[in-house]
């Protein structure tokens, strides 16, 4: 269970929901919910005994840091509006005056939020009580409630484990209700069932199973009875009954709520600035529209630590100390960050512009930085990796220093933060190991989370993460660099915080830059989660709770599905066989909007509207008042009863129509960014519907909508095609017979056989609305893009030009091509795109054919840079059953040095060199600075046939047919290799070097060996004199270019470049460069020096 | 034909003269000898402009205290965001379809540092001409901090050149040409200009008093080429600088007008920008090889760029124009002449190097640096004729020369050496 709780950082594993990746190709719908449902279940109640101690009081000691003082409140006549951001609960006494329990122990709920004027809010909500429904059996009345009540009361208070918390009321009320049951249609009539209120969550469950496994009432068997929403996680439960969404205003109206003050009672619990008390039924909760989708002035900690590790070992806080923590602190809305500081370990040299502490004792450097925390009092923590790295990290080591009072980082006074860890295992990952700490009232959003999520990328470094969206590389200093750098002097310290600081400022332009902040919170409000549970947990709460709010308000309630892991399998989406090859004339492409959930509308498919078998008779429904859909399901029409799903989705589609609209309208930038995350959360949200009815071991999976949704897809692409093809024939006076090439779950693609851009849009608009206009609305089929030209390689691979307008086409459009794939080496992308390129922008086949020839032939010719065959993997663990190249070569490389040695973590970065024949791969790979240094020959042929040839004969095959392979990898180009002695093993000992002439490469005869050319080419002195200096020219200036780079980039021109950023495309060019510009200078001096 | 007149010559150009040379260094030695030499120099100045009250701190010294008066003496670094950038440029996007470098990428937002030995700050402040400087200026800042963590500056001073040895010329009236540009490979749009030339040097065209009192000629660079080699696009391969026969041969025409120049008068030959000679500056002599006829005669003779020389008196210091072409594309001065005159004042021949111009990185010394002010002080290649008499403080005189490329204008520099006169002769065979 443990396990379970918190987020496997399965981000790309969420393939279904269209999320904003950027270099998403592949669009499976479906798969990947199994493996986000491990993370699904509900967070089970921390066991709060643990966490409790005596925790310091808050600190002021900066105005700069501190929050502005609250203004003076008087619970009579003024309101308090917040925005929340954290709502939780916690046990606690019942308060007087306020509903619910009043004996003994009481759920209360704390929602933490900011006012506008940036003041921290904690306000407990009490009376809110924890409820569940079984079905009524037969004969259950009204005067059997009391009974029922006092039983279930003595069992599950008798069921407890000990009683710490002296429970003395477990069952607070009984109830007979009348409800509708979501799933299945059974008419309008509702039906009598049993709401049972306990009075704290866990009873919840216990009372449930109570009921199914005991007896309670001897005359009334309840084991029959199905339990209804006993599954709901009671701050769902909580925020649905009282209408809160995720990250919404809160208005608590004049004398309806209590301030706590220095010597209220209860006395005050939290850090933050205002504390209240409010019954859950007296505040009002904003809906995020108009005012109120402002946000309020949030306060962001974004941090990075330095520790000082051992020589080539991953440091450990029982070990190695934390030398620095750098802070920026920014307010959300603004650009630059008005807290900037670094906590040092000894002194550091002042940096202008930023704040340096430096301490001499760890700990003191430990308890300052956790008091800073305390006082600067964020509400989101921030970084990069800083829930599996830095938190747990400084907690173990102010633990292992015994740092009293450190672990106090949250905003409730006596709570501890914790380092829980779990285990996960899921398909797309492997195996993770992820740790969650709790911090009431501050949500940690760790950025490397939040990339993992929402974007496919080759590499998650934070180098290559600010390379890939900032164009900007970063400077890296190897660990074994760091304690050099801490044990120098004040400057050298200066140095590493000058680094410290940028890692953490990086998180925050990042988060900036993708607007991670407020997309998230918008999705928080449209699907009305917590905004924290957006990154712990999967989609289907999202779902769940917009479900659970819809059917409250008709009446419905939820029946509890216990997984039964069934395998039953529906047909998937549909695709029409792809006719391959290359088109040069302009494909245009027709798409279903939001196909998915426009079926679901169309037919009015949902849980309410389902008629399970046999009902239909029963119920006397006639044939027209039901659809039968085409994977044989039967759902009543929307005249009699509307579905929920279809009323959520429409409100969704609508909603963001909206948002939308007012984004066209909207100019400051900042709305402008909430709104647009708003229209892309809402787009996210109605896509995930369909996902939940198919998850089976979800909530409530309903493989009769989800079958139903693909069956209608399936039918309604073919529909398209026959429509499209019967229509736009020659016979029917247009220019050609319209074929569709190719078509995909929700879009198609068709060839009219028109030569122009224009006719082709045209047509592609006409068709749309033709097609349009045999389905059901809202089904619609748009006309969006002509790919021109377009080059069809098999199901889901493919790549065009990507036309909106007929005058400039928008992007480079490519879908399942090996352009973004971690284990390839970096030629293989770039090799794809430069010849995709050539294909489709400059229109150029033959073009592409000879540039990949090149490409080869200089990879044979050892021509290309090493930084382009680089492959990297992860060193997860070093005990692997199969041996692999990247564990064989860390343990090489450890052998040689220790100290700079890969470690267990680290990413090793190797190339594949040649070998002897059957040498198997693993052996053969080979730390790329070692290659460079000592010339070790590339194994070209691996790059050739294990990594080029698959790729580049797909997108080829297409143009050249079957001759694609004897064309690219078999020609001439092939013919020349280039072999390079290395200068260690093997025969490298025994060579002596002759010189030769520069000229013709003969050794040269006697009396000439100090010449540079023999007699036969000394007349063409001065022509192989310019040749190699035109070499030495070109070397001049790459190595001038990359080595000022790299200055720009440390920020320094005084100093010494000491980055090892091994993701920096120019980190192998620029010793390359060294050795080869050396070689060449003494090429040219051969021919002495140019004395006058 | 009368005899020429014979001026004392000195080549004063061995610093630029690479002996041995080290690719394993970084250019962080060379900023650093840079700061210090410049440093011993300035900070006297200093001193004699503000007063001692005005203390000369570090950096780091300024520990959290605001606003105290102090002068810092720093390199200038600018950032700016389309600096060429060669990660941008091997960039996925960017490898095959390459944009077109910006002629000038000087905006206004650029951000002007000072970098001490340790540290940097921002600077700001009104007389800052933040636009006008460049990376690799060292100069002396008065101001203070604030609490934004710039360093508001009140003053700027600059080292401008050393001293000036007095003029006293031995020969009077004896006269320099500088002729930049030749472009051999586009020659045969002007070879009319270039025969003119010929017979102007020699006097044959009625000018034989001039022609006798021009004692030198100085070819300052790009006598082969003045363009660019356009590069394929290609995919990061160690580019393969095909050496392109054209480039010979005009090499070899070139080797005959230099034969028959260096008959009329003594000829030294700079390499330029794009010649084939090696890319970082300093650039080197040609080799002998590359012109056998006219290296065999001693009136003829390949130096380095930059250039230095003592006629008679005259120091003359000239480069083929990099200096000035790269401070115009990362700077808002709009004129070669005023970006010339920008390099005197600041001290130092190149100070874009090696941010933005390649150059050689050295260890511990910087030949750049102007040490003594020279008489005539040009740079080559540049769009047009410009010159301006330059008064620099103490009375320093300097002829500052923007010699024209010879393929877009078919003029020369004439610059007497005994009044630092210069005029520009066109030898346009259209108009003539």
């Amino acid at each position: 269970m443990d396990a379970k709780r918190k987020f496997n950082g399965n981000g790309p594993a969420n393939g279904h929901s269209k999320k904003p990746r950027k270099y998403d190709d592949d669009d499976d719908m479906g798969g990947g919910f199994e493996a986000e449902l491990a993370t699904f279940e509900a967070i089970d109640e921390l066991d709060q005994s643990q966490l409790l101690g005596e925790g310091p009081e808050n600190q002021q000691t900066s105005e700069r840091w501190s929050r502005a003082p609250p203004p003076k409140l008087d619970p009579a006549t003024d309101c308090l509006i917040f925005q929340q951001l954290d709502v939780e609960n916690y046990v606690g006494q019942a308060l007087p005056g306020m509903p619910g329990a009043q004996l003994g122990p009481v759920p209360v709920v704390r929602m933490f939020g900011v006012t506008m004027e940036g003041n921290s809010v904690c306000c407990h909500v009490h009376g809110y009580c924890p409820y569940f429904y079984i079905t009524a059996p037969r004969d259950f009345e009204q005067r059997h409630c009391s009974e029922l009540h006092e039983a279930l009361d003595k069992k599950v208070i008798a069921d407890m484990r000990g009683n710490k918390d002296n429970v003395q009321e477990a069952v607070l009320a009984v109830e007979l209700v009348q409800r509708l049951n979501i799933h299945g249609y059974q008419g309008d009539d509702k039906q009598t069932y049993i709401k049972i209120t306990v009075t704290m969550p866990r009873f919840v469950a216990a009372a449930s199973r109570l009921l199914k496994k005991e007896v309670i009432m001897s005359n009334f068997d309840f084991q029959d009875c199905r339990a209804f929403e006993n599954n709901i996680d009671f701050d769902i439960r909580f925020m649905v009954d009282t209408h809160v969404v995720g990250c919404n205003w809160i208005d608590l109206p004049p004398g309806v709520w209590r301030l706590r003050g220095h010597n209220s009672k209860p006395a005050t619990e939290s850090r933050c600035q205002i504390e209240v008390d409010v019954a859950y039924d007296q505040f009002i909760s904003h809906e995020p529209e108009g005012e109120w989708s402002k946000v309020a002035p949030l306060r962001i900690l974004s941090f990075d630590i330095e520790c000082a590790g051992r020589k080539g070992i991953f440091p450990e806080a029982k070990m190695d100390p934390v030398i620095q923590i750098a802070n920026m602190v920014i307010r959300q809305g603004e650009s630059e960050p008005f807290i900037r500081n670094v906590f040092t370990l000894k002194q550091c040299a002042p940096i202008i512009g930023s704040q340096v502490l430096s301490y001499d004792q760890e700990t003191q450097l430990l308890d300052k930085w956790s008091a800073f925390v305390r006082e600067v009092d964020p509400d989101i923590l921030t970084g990069y990796n800083i829930n599996n790295f830095d938190i747990p990290y400084l907690l173990n080591r102010a633990a292992h220093l015994k740092v009293k009072n450190f672990e106090y980082l949250g905003r409730i006074k006596n709570i501890r933060s914790v380092i829980k860890e779990q285990m996960l295992q899921s398909k797309q990952m492997g195996r993770r190991e992820n740790q969650y700490v709790n911090f009431e009232g501050r949500v940690p959003f760790d950025l490397f989370l939040v990339l993992l999520r929402d974007y496919k990328l080759r590499s998650y470094t934070l180098n290559a993460v600010s390379y890939h969206f900032l164009q900007e590389q970063k400077e890296d200093v190897h660990h074994s660099i760091i304690t050099d750098l801490q044990n120098g002097d004040e400057q050298t310290r200066r140095r590493l915080a000058m680094y410290c600081l940028k890692d953490a400022y990086l998180p925050l332009r990042l988060l900036g830059k993708l607007m991670a902040i407020v997309n998230y919170m918008e999705m928080a409000r449209v699907t009305g989660v917590p905004l924290e549970s957006l990154l712990t947990r999967g989609q289907q709460i999202k779902v769940l709770s917009q479900l659970l709010r819809k059917a409250k308000t008709k009446g419905f309630i939820m029946p509890s599905y216990t997984s039964s892991g069934s395998d039953e399998q529906y047909e998937g989406a549909t695709v029409i066989e792809p006719k391959r090859g290359y088109y040069a004339d302009p494909i245009s492409t027709l798409d279903f909007a939001s196909l998915y959930p426009s079926i679901m509308m169309a037919h009015n498919l949902c849980y309410t509207t389902l008629l399970l078998p046999g009902t239909k008779d029963k119920m006397g429904l006639t044939d027209d008042q039901v659809e039968r859909t085409p994977a044989n399901n039967v759902f009543v029409k929307a005249e009699l009863r509307r579905g929920l799903l279809p009323e959520i989705l429409e409100s969704l589609l609508a909603a963001r129509k909206r948002a939308k609209n007012d984004l066209k309208v909207e100019t400051d930038p900042f709305k402008r960014q909430v709104l647009d995350g708003r229209q892309l959360a809402l787009k996210i949200s109605a896509n995930s519907v369909y996902g939940f009815t198919g998850a089976q071991v979800g909530k409530l999976p309903c493989l009769e909508i989800s079958g139903s949704v693909t069956a209608y897809g399936r039918t309604m692409i073919e529909l398209t095609k026959n429509e499209v093809e019967s229509h736009y024939t020659r016979a029917n006076g247009y220019e050609n017979d319209a074929v569709v090439i190719y078509g995909d779950t929700d879009s198609v693609m068709v060839n009219f056989g028109v030569k122009t851009l224009e006719r082709s849009m045209e047509l592609g608009r006409e068709a749309a609305d033709l097609v349009s206009s045999k389905f059901v609305r809202p089904i619609k089929l748009e006309f969006e893009k002509v790919y021109y030209p377009y080059l069809l390689i098999n199901k889901k691979r493919y790549a065009g030009l990507y036309f909106t307008k007929p005058d400039k086409y928008d992007k480079m459009d490519c879908k399942g091509i090996e352009t973004v794939r971690r284990d390839n080496s970096p030629l293989v992308a770039n090799l794809m795109n430069a010849c995709l390129q050539k294909l489709l922008i400059e229109r150029d086949p033959d073009g592409a054919v000879d540039y990949a020839k090149q490409v080869i032939a200089d990879l044979l010719c050892n021509r290309i840079d090493i930084s382009q065959l680089v492959i990297t993997k992860e060193l997860a663990k070093t005990d692997y059953a199969a041996k692999q190249a990247h564990v064989e070569l860390a343990a090489k490389m450890k052998k040689r040095d220790a100290g700079t040695a890969p470690k267990l973590g680290d990413r090793v970065p190797y190339v594949i060199c040649a070998a002897a024949k059957n040498t198997p791969a693993y052996q053969k790979a080979e730390d790329p600075l070692y290659v460079l240094e000592n010339s070790v020959p590339i194994d070209a042929n691996y790059y050739l046939e294990q990594q080029l040839s698959k790729p580049l004969l797909r997108i080829f095959e297409p143009i050249l047919g079957d001759k694609a392979e004897s064309v690219l990898l078999k020609g001439e180009h092939t013919r020349t290799r280039t072999v390079v002695t290395s200068k260690v093993g093997g025969l490298a000992g025994f060579m002596t070097k002759k010189t030769s002439c520069l000229g013709c490469k003969s050794l040269m005869p006697k009396g000439y060996e100090q010449a540079s050319l023999c007699p036969h080419c000394e007349p063409k002195m001065s022509e192989l004199y310019q040749k190699e200096l035109a070499s030495k020219r070109g070397l001049e200036e790459t190595f001038a270019r990359l080595w000022t780079e790299c200055q720009r980039c440390q920020g320094s021109l005084h100093e010494e470049v000491i980055c090892c950023n091994r993701d920096c495309p120019i980190f192998y060019m620029r010793q390359k460069v060294r050795l080869e510009l050396d070689t060449q200078q003494k090429r040219v001096l051969r021919f002495g020096l140019p004395e006058w | 034909m009368p005899s020429r007149l014979n001026c004392h010559y000195e080549n004063l150009s061995s610093p630029y003269l690479l002996q041995t040379t080290d690719y394993q260094k970084q250019f962080c030695h060379l900023y650093a000898h840079r700061l210090a030499e410049m440093t011993r120099l300035l900070a006297p100045l200093g001193q004699t402009k503000w007063g001692k009250e005005v203390p000369i701190m570090k950096l780091c010294e300024l520990r959290g205290e605001q606003n105290v008066q102090c002068i810092i003496i720093g390199t200038v670094y600018k950032h700016q965001a389309h600096k060429p950038s060669i990660l941008r440029d091997i960039s996925e996007e960017n490898q095959l379809a390459p944009q077109p470098q910006r002629q000038n990428y000087s905006e206004p937002e650029d951000k002007v540092m000072l970098e001490d030995e340790l540290q940097r700050v921002r600077l700001q402040g009104e007389h800052l001409e933040a636009r006008n400087l460049a990376t690799g200026i060292v100069c002396a800042v008065k101001g203070g901090t604030d609490n934004d963590g710039y360093f508001n500056v009140e003053e700027v001073l600059f080292l401008e050149s050393g001293p000036q040895k007095p003029l006293s010329p031995r020969t009077p009236g004896s006269k320099l040409v500088i002729i930049s540009g030749l472009d051999q490979l586009q020659a045969h749009n002007y070879v009319d200009a270039l025969n003119i030339f010929q017979y102007w040097l020699s006097g044959c065209l009625g000018n034989s008093r001039e022609a006798q009192s021009t004692v030198r000629l100085i070819v300052a660079g790009n006598s082969v080429r003045s363009t660019a080699i356009a590069h394929a696009p290609t995919l990061q391969v160690a580019r393969n600088q095909a050496n392109a026969n054209d480039t010979v041969q005009a090499v070899g025409q070139l080797d005959s007008w230099f034969v028959s120049w260096a008959h009329a008068l003594t000829v030294d030959v700079m390499p330029g920008a794009y010649d084939p000679a090696n890319f970082m500056l300093p650039q080197q002599p040609f080799h002998k090889c590359m012109f056998p006829l006219a290296s065999q005669l001693s009136s003829f003779q390949s130096v380095s760029n930059p250039y230095a020389c003592r006629l008679d008196s005259a120091l003359v210091v000239g480069t083929a124009g990099q200096n000035v072409a790269d401070l115009l594309r990362s700077t808002s001065l709009d004129s070669s002449l005023q970006a010339l005159r920008c390099t005197l004042t600041w001290g130092h021949v190149a100070p874009t190097a090696p941010d933005t111009l390649a150059c050689y990185p050295y260890i511990s010394s910087d030949p750049f640096i102007m040490k003594e002010c020279p008489h005539v002080y040009f740079a080559g290649n540049c769009e047009s004729f410009e010159t301006e008499l330059h008064v620099g403080t103490g009375g320093k005189k300097t002829r500052l020369v923007c010699v024209p490329s010879f393929c877009k204008t078919q003029s020369v520099a004439l610059i007497d050496l005994e009044s630092l006169d210069c005029r520009q002769i066109k030898f346009s065979a259209v108009s003539e």
